[in-house]
């Protein structure tokens, strides 16, 4: 049986009876911030902690909901701008040809095999009208219409990210040339 | 020489600045008042001084700080820009309480982000911490915030956090386990749970103005609101007790 919003809505307001001593505050919100944005996972104790602390709770709900809003005011600014923030529908990349460049209206990703290693370079350039609106320190991530992160990080002054960690078992050359492939570029 | 409209404000911030003390000795200690500063007049000096000096008092008197008043005029001039936006685009003034509502906090909240992000004053504030300020400042929230829904305290017994409606996904294995305490909980319990969260109504909650009853209502149990409301938070409770026992059991 699959647990529906009343469960939830239910176990929400259960949990929302535990006594709070204070130990929740031991859940940062830059350590809850790490971990939604998929930088990392949290650790046994802190889902203990998720799981006990009403505060905890809080500061993750808190947290989960300043990062929607940081997706709209980016969605705003963009759009503002006139700044497309995802690749159209690719025509299948021909393979075989590196660098690979995937290109859309206002940035484009460069794929390269690792020189050195069995990895992958993975490259984002952002053009000018994009670079111009970017605030700083604002970091930036680059999704496939898979959720697949492909890199994060912060622009650097060229308006480029470099990403040299693909951790998946399909390259990005071959995701690249399934049907519907997408990229898209979200706050990070 | 002043004029009545000078002396009448004179006597107004008089009346808001009785500490006279500070304001001599603020004096004894502007050079620019006494006329050491050759780039500055005297008028000029005590006219800034006097400005700085009342602005001072009248945070002392409102109970609000340097910090967060200047935080409060930013909020308030964001507010007052998404009100102006509102009123281009939907040709009438937005409805009754929209400025201290949820949603406003959040768009204030996205307005700075998308803005000023690295703004000092607001580029880290919370959409909570708007509604606080709003709570605290506004003279049209003042009555319509609840400061409590938006406050880190609780009073015992009562939801925390105002009943924080987002779990975190690994809270879902807690879901078996509450399964198992609503199957123990006694039947009258139990029926109002299923009434309440899982529109399964084995009993029929009676308005309050009709009170009264443990009647039969078309083959369910009625229960007057008040009794219903009590078995819910009395089911709430034991299941909090059951479920902290055996998330701590599993975790072991």
């Amino acid at each position: 049986m699959t647990p529906g919003p009343g469960m939830h809505r239910l176990l929400s307001n259960v949990l929302a009876l535990q006594n709070e001593d204070g130990r929740g505050a031991e859940l940062t919100e830059e350590r809850v911030k790490q971990v939604l944005l998929g930088r990392d996972a949290f650790t046994a104790e802190e889902e203990r902690m998720l799981a006990t602390s009403p505060l905890a709770r809080l500061i993750y709900a808190e947290v989960l909901e300043d990062l929607r809003l940081q997706e709209e005011a980016f969605a705003q600014r963009c759009e503002r701008a006139g700044v497309k923030t995802e690749t159209g529908s690719l025509l299948a990349a021909s393979g075989g040809q590196y660098p690979m460049v995937l290109p859309s209206d206002d940035f484009s990703v460069t794929l390269c095999p690792h020189p050195m290693s069995a990895g992958w370079v993975i490259s984002l350039t952002l053009h000018d009208q994009f670079r111009r609106i970017m605030h700083s320190d604002e970091g930036l991530a680059l999704v496939d219409e898979k959720g697949v992160t492909w890199l994060r990080g912060q622009v650097n002054s060229y308006g480029e990210i470099h990403s040299y960690d693909w951790p998946h078992d399909e390259t990005p050359a071959k995701c690249a040339q399934r049907e519907g492939f997408k990229l898209r570029i979200r706050p990070g | 020489m002043m004029t009545p409209r000078q002396r009448a404000i004179w006597d107004a911030a008089v009346a808001v600045c009785p500490d006279r003390g500070k304001l001599v000795q603020e004096i004894k200690k502007d050079a620019a008042v006494r006329g050491l500063n050759p780039n500055v007049t005297c008028e000029q000096a005590l006219s800034q001084l006097l400005k700085t000096h009342l602005d001072a008092r009248r945070r002392e008197a409102a109970g609000i700080t340097e910090h967060e008043d200047r935080v409060w005029a930013k909020l308030r001039q964001i507010s007052d820009d998404l009100i102006r936006e509102y009123q281009a685009k939907h040709g009438r003034s937005p409805p009754r309480g929209y400025r201290c509502c949820p949603e406003h906090f959040r768009e204030i909240r996205v307005r700075i982000l998308r803005d000023e992000p690295d703004d000092q004053r607001v580029g880290k504030i919370k959409s909570s911490t708007i509604e606080v300020y709003f709570g605290r400042f506004c003279d049209e929230c003042r009555h319509l915030v609840s400061l409590e829904s938006a406050s880190e305290t609780s009073h015992p017994g009562e939801p925390w956090g105002n009943g924080v409606l987002v779990l975190p996904p690994s809270l879902t294995k807690a879901l078996p386990l509450l399964k198992k305490c609503i199957d123990g909980l006694d039947a009258r319990m139990r029926d109002v749970i299923d009434a309440a969260y899982f529109e399964k109504p084995k009993v029929v909650i009676l308005p309050p103005q009709r009170p009264g009853g443990r009647a039969e209502c078309r083959g369910r149990k009625a229960l007057g609101q008040g009794e219903c409301e009590r078995l819910r938070k009395e089911a709430l409770r034991q299941l909090r007790m059951c479920l902290d026992l055996r998330m701590s059991e599993k975790s072991r």
